[in-house]
């Protein structure tokens, strides 16, 4: 049986289908600046989906989430200019110190809700921070750790933008099926009620530690391709601002949805990259858009769409059908 | 026997609920525990599942073997035991198949599975609204989903918190038919209830709760209704 594709689908596949073809030929029909704007949008986007895996469909708003991608971002850092490894060591050290941060952290924090979850996850990207101007040795403290290459395949930023866009797309495909996946509606039932969770057989414990090292897996991904986007690495990239960043991203975008944060990123990164070029006050634009958004569309841009499209079709579904 | 309460106590902080309660489910039988509101029917039913509260303070409670007071509720789930709670309590933001889809588990003796399919059989309106938010399910609807959910676990012991709360005498009537059909076979059911008809029909044996949790009549269906005065004392009929 041919299932019949909804209207809302055939819309949203003509528009994936133009962002993405934006999205390919961006180099094209951008200059290098923006098509680097568009990386850095793609990156913030990947980084937001990661928080919204924990605020958006499970109930649990971290503000660490930079602290797990910074140690990701530093270990490939310290590779490259501290010990000159070559570039598979350099990912491989990376992405495991992306997962020991997101298994250590998720040890601690996996026990705890609500605000107490908000708070763990704070200290923890505190202690990051911290780590990252105390070990001076490790990090350069203040100044960073610079030089970082690309890999010479992709180093120029076209062909950087291109990995980043493959990346980015390839994540957001796993997202979208981990999220449409039982495991993900087990984690929407997590957000709804975790004694009703566990009483149906979920070691929800076990459970939010499992989302939590996957969350922290793409943020893990979403550090190592800020830091050869970047070619340094510093502890800004790993300040609390970096993780409210992200959650600010995907609010505005609408949590619980995977394009909402991506929509998020690329409105942050336009005002902070663009906007602030004409606005000198571009950082009160961006608080009163927020407001806005808190205000009239609580779940978020995407949220305010959708649920416009649902009462236009409703009120096209009532409409008196003409005599044929 | 498949579960064995042996001088259960229970509270909630220093409230006292339940005192010294002694109740037995055989294997493939309905037993119904009836009684009036605040005699601890569904503090029983958490203890059971193994959520807290209510602290156990004293007694044991014993599934194939295995002693339940220590175990998280999750462990007592795995054991093969399927709650239907009291209010239902799906969730709201899934859709019915994946409320019945994320509390699928393999059965945990050689019983025939339920499955999506057996359940979409079992209920044909959940089939007819599988795609719907279980939020916009009427009441009715909304029981057989908590029901089917509980089915998807494979349990050998359903215990279900007063499943006729705020149904229409005819939905309750379809339920009902429903539970008949899969009494006996390979499950057996505790049902908490205070709808007198829903367990004269459907319960193999009737127990009644009186105060701080005591059994104050035990006996089969058939009994209850001609011991008026049991009626009369115990559930105010």
């Amino acid at each position: 049986m041919i299932r019949r594709i909804s209207l809302k689908t055939r819309v949203l596949l003509v528009l994936a289908a133009i962002g993405l073809g934006i999205g390919i030929a961006a180099p094209y029909l951008f200059p290098k600046y923006i098509v680097g704007l568009i990386s850095l949008a793609l990156i913030g986007g990947l980084f937001a989906q990661s928080v919204d895996l924990l605020a958006g469909y499970v109930g649990l708003v971290t503000l660490g989430q930079a602290g797990i991608s910074g140690a990701a971002a530093y270990g490939v850092g310290y590779m490259a200019s501290k010990v000159g490894a070559g570039f598979p060591a350099q990912i491989a050290v990376g992405l495991l110190t992306g997962i020991l941060a997101s298994l250590l952290f998720g040890l601690m924090a996996m026990r705890s809700n609500d605000v107490y979850f908000i708070m763990i996850t704070l200290a923890q990207g505190m202690i990051v921070w911290g780590l990252s101007i105390r070990l001076y040795k490790v990090t350069g403290a203040e100044n960073g750790l610079t030089g970082i290459p690309r890999p010479e395949p992709v180093n120029p930023y076209w062909k950087y933008y291109y990995l980043v866009l493959v990346v980015v797309v390839l994540c957001w495909m796993l997202l979208g099926i981990i999220v449409k996946s039982p495991f993900g509606a087990s984690l929407k039932g997590l957000r709804e009620s975790e004694t009703r969770m566990r009483m149906l057989g979920y070691n929800t414990t076990a459970q939010k530690l499992y989302v939590f090292m996957l969350a922290g897996f793409f943020a893990t991904i979403a550090g190592i391709l800020l830091v050869y986007l970047n070619g340094f690495i510093s502890p800004s990239s790993v300040v609390l601002a970096a993780s409210a960043l992200g959650v600010l991203e995907a609010i505005l975008g609408g949590v619980g949805t995977l394009v909402g944060p991506m929509i998020g990123a690329f409105i942050i990164v336009a005002i902070q990259n663009i906007v602030s070029i004409y606005v000198d006050r571009w950082p009160t634009l961006m608080g009163l858009i927020f407001v806005v958004v808190v205000l009239f569309a609580r779940r978020g841009l995407v949220g305010a769409i959708s649920d416009v499209w649902n009462r236009r079709q409703q009120e096209v579904s009532l409409e008196p059908q003409s005599a044929q | 026997m498949m579960l064995s309460i042996e001088g259960l106590s229970c509270s909630y902080g220093t409230a006292a609920i339940i005192e010294d309660l002694h109740l037995e489910v055989n294997a493939g039988e309905v037993l119904s525990v009836l009684g009036r509101n605040g005699m601890g029917k569904t503090t029983m039913v958490s203890a059971i599942a193994g959520i807290r509260p209510p602290e156990v303070r004293r007694g044991s409670i014993t599934f194939a073997d295995r002693e339940l007071t220590t175990m998280a509720s999750f462990e007592v789930a795995r054991l093969g035991i399927g709650l239907v709670p009291q209010g239902r309590h799906v969730f709201g933001s899934l859709t019915v198949v994946e409320n019945l889809n994320v509390t699928a588990r393999p059965p945990t003796s050689g019983a025939e599975p339920w499955t999506l399919e057996r359940v979409f059989d079992f209920f044909p309106r959940l089939a007819e609204r599988s795609t719907s938010f279980a939020r916009n399910l009427s009441g009715g609807e909304q029981q057989m989903l908590a029901i089917g959910r509980a089915l998807m676990t494979n349990p050998s012991l359903l215990l279900m918190d007063e499943p006729s709360e705020g149904l229409a005498p005819i939905v309750l009537g379809a339920i009902r038919d429903r539970l008949l059909e899969i009494k006996g076979r390979d499950l057996s059911i505790l049902l908490v209830e205070q709808n007198l008809g829903l367990a004269l029909s459907l319960a193999d044996r009737i127990a009644i709760m009186g105060a701080h949790g005591q059994i104050v009549w035990t006996g089969t269906p058939d009994e209850l209704r001609r011991d008026e005065e049991a009626k009369k004392n115990h559930l105010g009929v």
